[in-house]
């Protein structure tokens, strides 16, 4: 019996995401302007064009990336979703480097200077929450999305000032030489997606993670150290979202202007890691999916909608997807 | 413009942040912490301008923003009063729902009907509940049987429990109270603060604030309209501190920076005198 609810669990819940991602694709596609024969005909060529394929390749990377940093973070019960503003500054630091300071690097160089930077950005960001959380025992939640409005305001501060290179508030564009393709970003995601499965079942810290996130009592009783495992799942949260911030601007961004609304890419990669049950691996399909959620909801946008509209479809998808798992037994440790 | 207008005009800016905090602070007096205030607020704020433009009444939009954030309350109540799954988490993603909905019912478009009344009844019908509410929030908290029950069973929910508190119920109630709240600040921000026009990122984060105020306000409901009309204050200086050269982003992420910060301290002193309350695990 047990076995059977274990397959009910897993399976039920991909196919029930898939559904209810799919009618309420159309269901609200259809109450915007495209209507529904707009919405159902931009469905079929988000999955059957090479174009819009490629696109969801390439918006996959941060999403991807920030969803398996997070997926180790939130095993380990530390919920953040500062992996909002890591992406932003993730992205302001690789522009700073390749397109403001233009070093006149190897492709090869200048990928992993940048990706070095920006993940560095990314940790020191996400050791705030981390350091609020284990000295003074303050709500992780709270404080990161804070911390992301902050990020917000500096980046739109840098690049509508000290960085515009024009009339327009826009920055100077990542050079051709420097930019990456589809092939690159999955070959970037599959790395860190095996890397941070690696970590999680064959090192101690992977073995950290697992049992503070069941019971920090036991953790303590077993000579682990609760602290020190959240500087890391922390750290390497920020690192992976900070270098997903860095693919972004190095593959389809390639350049900055002021935001008035946050891009979402970070909070996707929470939604998708809260979907795949924090397993790094499965956070892959699942991010792909949502990536071509945003290519469908960026063919709508033509007709006016904004890109807060998918992040409310996936917002429905996640939450029926755990509810479902709920009412079939048990949950995964958030919940 | 004169020290009293000014003061009047940030009373006017901070009344969607104080009616939120207020009905937020409830919420988390009796427990629970809802992240799903800047959703409600969106979807108040986009519903009550359809509905005022359909019908031409203000207070007819002004309900359907308060039907609005009951009716995404009811899903947190279905989430984690009784699925009891993560707070923060299905709070996140009733924001991130309601902020697309907004978006969505907005693109519907309602060119048919009246239109929106322009005039002043909006703000004073707004700004008068967010002048009545503290001081009755707070003698409803501490006077009155209800008030009392909540606190106990935000202080402390077992013991509640062995005492036949409905505990549920109660928090139920709670935050379907921070619903109706939430959904009227996102219906003033449309209507009184825009002009009755809804754009794409409208709230700007005032949900977020709004949850930072009741921390900031120390759970108080009198100190939490404090907080909110301080936030209101700092935001309206904006253009002034810019001015000054001192850096719009300074000036524009000084409420996020206090928050934090009163986060901190609320987590350093909070223990003792708030028994074991949710935002501080």
């Amino acid at each position: 019996m047990r076995v059977y609810s274990g397959i009910l669990r897993s399976y039920g819940g991909v196919l029930l995401g898939l559904i209810v991602g799919f009618a309420s694709s159309i269901t609200l596609g259809s109450l915007s302007p495209a209507g529904l024969s707009g919405s159902l005909s931009s469905l079929l060529w988000v999955y059957t064009s090479p174009s819009p394929l490629i696109a969801s390749i390439l918006f996959m990377g941060p999403i991807a990336l920030s969803a398996a940093g997070l997926s180790i973070a939130y095993r380990s019960g530390f919920i953040t979703v500062g992996s909002e503003g890591q992406v932003i500054a993730g992205s302001a630091a690789a522009l700073w480097l390749t397109a403001i300071m233009d070093l006149g690097l190897h492709p090869l160089q200048a990928f992993v200077l940048a990706s070095v930077f920006s993940g560095s950005i990314g940790s020191l960001l996400g050791l705030l929450p981390a350091i609020m959380r284990i000295y003074l025992g303050a709500s992780e939640i709270l404080s990161s999305l804070m911390l992301n409005y902050v990020v917000l305001y500096i980046v739109n501060y840098l690049v509508s000032g000290p960085w515009r290179s024009g009339a327009f508030p826009v920055t100077k564009s990542v050079p051709e030489q420097y930019r990456l393709g589809y092939v690159d970003i999955i070959l970037i995601s599959l790395a860190t997606s095996i890397a941070l499965y690696i970590i999680l079942s064959r090192s101690r810290l992977g073995l950290m993670v697992e049992v503070l996130g069941r019971s920090p009592r036991a953790a303590e009783t077993y000579g682990l150290r609760p602290r020190l495992a959240i500087y890391y799942v922390s750290s390497i949260s920020g690192f992976t979202a900070g270098v997903g911030g860095a693919v972004a601007v190095l593959s389809f961004q390639n350049s900055l202007t002021p935001m008035s609304i946050f891009p979402g890419y970070g909070y996707m990669g929470a939604l998708v890691a809260w979907l795949s049950s924090n397993n790094p691996i499965l956070t892959l399909p699942a991010s792909w999916f949502f990536s071509t959620l945003l290519v469908y909801g960026g063919a709508l946008q033509a007709s006016g909608l904004s890109i807060g509209y998918v992040l409310a479809i996936q917002s429905i998808i996640v939450l029926s997807v755990i509810l479902f798992r709920r009412i079939t037994g048990g949950g995964v440790g958030y919940s | 413009m004169g020290i009293a207008d000014y003061m009047l005009a940030a009373l006017f800016y901070s009344a969607p942040i104080i009616i939120a905090a207020l009905g937020e602070s409830l919420v988390e007096r009796a427990g629970r912490v809802n992240l799903g205030v800047e959703g409600m607020m969106a979807l108040g704020a986009s519903i009550s301008v359809a509905l005022s433009s359909l019908t031409g009444s203000i207070v007819l939009g002004i309900l359907g923003g308060a039907v609005a954030g009951v009716a995404l309350s009811l899903v947190y109540i279905a989430a984690v009063i009784m699925a009891r799954l993560n707070q923060f988490v299905v709070g996140l993603l009733i924001s991130f729902t309601g902020l697309g909905l907004a978006d969505l019912v907005a693109s519907m478009g309602h060119k048919i009907g009246p239109g929106i009344p322009q005039g002043s009844e909006s703000h004073i019908l707004l700004v008068s509940i967010c002048i009545v509410t503290p001081p009755a929030l707070y003698i409803m908290l501490s006077r009155t049987p209800t008030g009392i029950e909540i606190r106990a069973i935000g202080y402390d929910e077992s013991t509640a429990r062995e005492r036949g508190l409905r505990v549920d119920m109660l928090r139920s109630i709670a935050i379907a109270f921070g619903g109706i709240m939430a959904g009227i600040a996102g219906s003033y921000i449309s209507l009184a603060l825009h002009g009755g026009k809804y754009f794409s990122g409208i709230t700007a984060g005032m949900g977020w604030i709004a949850v930072g105020s009741v921390i900031l306000g120390y759970w108080n409901p009198l100190g939490v309209a404090i907080a909110g009309y301080a936030i209101g204050i700092i935001m309206l200086l904006r253009p002034q501190l810019a001015s000054m050269g001192i850096g719009d982003f300074i000036a524009s992420s000084t409420p996020y920076i206090a928050i934090i910060i009163a986060l901190a301290l609320a987590s350093i002193f909070g223990r003792r005198s708030l028994g074991s309350h949710s935002i501080i695990p």
